[in-house]
């Protein structure tokens, strides 16, 4: 068996098909997430990446295959609750995820329901809405929140458990750029210094461009995975599974068609801005 | 229209009576329109007037907040003022209609009708002005408590009602953006007679119950995916505790029902 120390999230051969389905939402999926791990899983509408991440959860249980959450298989009924603790979800939309009609109250709902004794939750409420830079909106109500807040709020909840992996579930698909922005350096942040493993499902290229490692989903089958720079850079592919690259990466592979000889696997603003430094001394 | 809807009138403040536990505020304010129910005459019922004064003075609310939530209720107050000032049998009549004898017991009970009512929806009005929703639904859930032996779903009905509030000001602003809309489109929610302007509504409602609905599922998926498995076991992050103040408030509807005790032997 593979080794689960060092492997947040083991997914082997797996299979999911919704009832009624003619055909596997996900189908024969193999991947991990490592501990510290920073992983993006892209891919369009209904290319199953959103089913995958419920899979992480226990919200779907496979229908073939097995996923390890921290070394617990998620077909044991028994165990959904701590797996549940462990790989935390944060969904699309902020409005639907939010229980309680005020901020720490709705950060202590999985406390609460995990059966914490109240000081308990209060530090770790505390603690939790800290991270995520909210303390000041403690006592507000969810519905007095711009939407980046709400998210915030919502992986405050999640960071409240103590959890091992986070799971973004197109989590800013329903931001405007600044509130996208605000949940991004939240994750990261988290990512580096709490050392959580971070796994976001996105359509958003530029978000999967800052992570370790990105699988790109099609038909409920990986079709590409490894680096950014690593898939990113085979940008005719990339289109092919009806996605966009990151838009630095298109301007250079457009430049590079012009005839210009610019590295293929320019992923940032700072690296474009470096190479086209590069190309202008050299000329 | 959206603003005029008050549920949850709660008026904040850090009054005495703001600040006592909302499970004592719960059980006296029963006590209290029970006291009402069993008053049978007018000084009784004055002594009642007095009492509910001085705590919405101590709570430091307008008195005309409370009137404010009799005006919905005037026409059921009215109807059974009339019900009964027609269908009591009585033996003293005062004038003679027609077949129709007004008496001096029929007057008088239709007034105690009117007068339990208008306390009723006033006794409570004191409840909800000081009390949040939140902390009546804490209150409620844990006065219910020792009810889920008898398998009566007391922290399923409470989170019921957290899940209401905290969906009512989500939802008001949908129907709001849904309104905007279809009267982008064209679509006329002012104009018309009644059956007019609720045919007018279908537009409006379909989309918002289509939304609810999704959401609702969204929720329940959340909800699982933190842990969310019913209500044994479960802590809460705040806990209700009885102070001195709770006591004080015991003590005051004590008095009060006391003196409307020994005013009902007196005067009965």
């Amino acid at each position: 068996m593979v080794n689960q120390e060092e492997n947040r999230i083991i997914a082997s051969n797996l299979a999911y098909a919704y009832p009624e389905a003619d055909r596997n939402a996900v189908d024969g999926v193999s991947m991990r997430v490592k501990k510290g791990e920073f992983l993006a899983i892209l891919g369009h509408n209904g290319s199953g990446k959103s089913t995958l991440a419920k899979l992480f959860n226990a919200l779907y249980v496979p229908g073939e295959g097995t996923v390890w959450v921290c070394g617990m298989d998620t077909r044991e009924d028994e165990l959904v609750f701590d797996i549940r603790q462990h790989a935390g979800m944060v969904f699309q939309n902020p409005d639907n995820q939010i229980v309680a009609t005020i901020v720490e109250e709705d950060v202590a709902f999985g406390l609460e329901n995990n059966g914490v004794p109240p000081r308990e939750i209060r530090v770790r409420i505390d603690e939790a809405l800290r991270a995520v830079n909210m303390s000041e909106y403690a006592k507000k109500a969810p519905h007095m929140l711009s939407g980046g807040q709400k998210q915030r709020v919502a992986i405050a909840g999640v960071l409240a458990m103590k959890p091992d992996v986070i799971i973004l579930d197109e989590s800013t698909a329903m931001l405007d750029p600044s509130g996208r922005a605000e949940v991004m350096s939240t994750v990261h942040r988290l990512n580096e210094e709490e050392g959580i493993s971070v796994v976001i499902i996105t359509h958003y290229m530029s978000e999967a461009a800052t992570a370790d490692y990105v699988i790109v989903m099609d038909e409920g089958k990986i079709a590409m995975s490894g680096t950014p720079r690593e898939v990113f850079t085979q940008v005719e592919r990339v289109r092919a599974l009806g996605l966009d690259v990151p838009p630095m990466t298109d301007l250079a592979d457009r430049l590079r068609k012009d005839g210009i000889g610019i590295r293929a696997d320019v992923l940032t603003v700072d690296e474009m801005v470096e190479e086209v430094c590069r190309l202008s001394s050299s000329i | 229209m959206l603003n005029d809807i008050t549920l949850g009138q709660y008026f904040p403040g850090n009054s005495v009576v703001h600040r006592m536990d909302p499970r004592m505020k719960l059980i006296l304010t029963i006590l209290y329109i029970v006291g009402v129910f069993l008053i049978g005459n007018l000084p009784g019922y004055i002594i009642a007037f007095a009492f509910l004064y001085l705590v919405v003075r101590i709570a430091g609310i307008k008195f005309s907040y409370l009137l404010k939530g009799i005006r919905p209720l005037r026409f059921i107050i009215i109807f059974t003022f009339v019900l009964n000032l027609l269908f009591v049998q009585g033996e003293t009549p005062i004038v003679k209609l027609g077949f129709f004898t007004l008496t001096w017991e029929a007057l008088l009970n239709a007034t105690f009708f009117a007068l339990r009512l208008v306390f009723l929806v006033m006794g409570t009005s004191v409840l909800t002005l000081t009390t949040s929703p939140v902390q009546l639904t804490d209150g409620l859930e844990r006065l219910m408590r020792p009810l889920q032996r008898f398998h009566f779903p007391a922290h399923e009905l409470a989170m019921m009602m957290t899940i209401a509030l905290r969906f009512i000001p989500t939802l008001l602003e949908e129907t709001d953006k849904i309104q905007k809309a279809q009267m982008a489109r064209g679509a006329d929610f002012e104009t018309g007679n009644l059956i007019a302007r609720a045919k007018a509504m279908i537009p409006l409602l379909v989309p918002l119950f289509v939304s609810a609905f999704r959401r609702a599922n969204d929720l329940a998926m959340a909800m699982e995916a933190r842990c969310y498995r019913g209500g044994d076991q479960r802590t809460r992050l705040r806990e209700l505790k009885y102070t001195r103040l709770d006591a004080y408030g015991a003590a005051a509807v004590a008095v009060f029902l006391a003196v409307i005790a020994v005013e009902g032997v007196l005067l009965g």
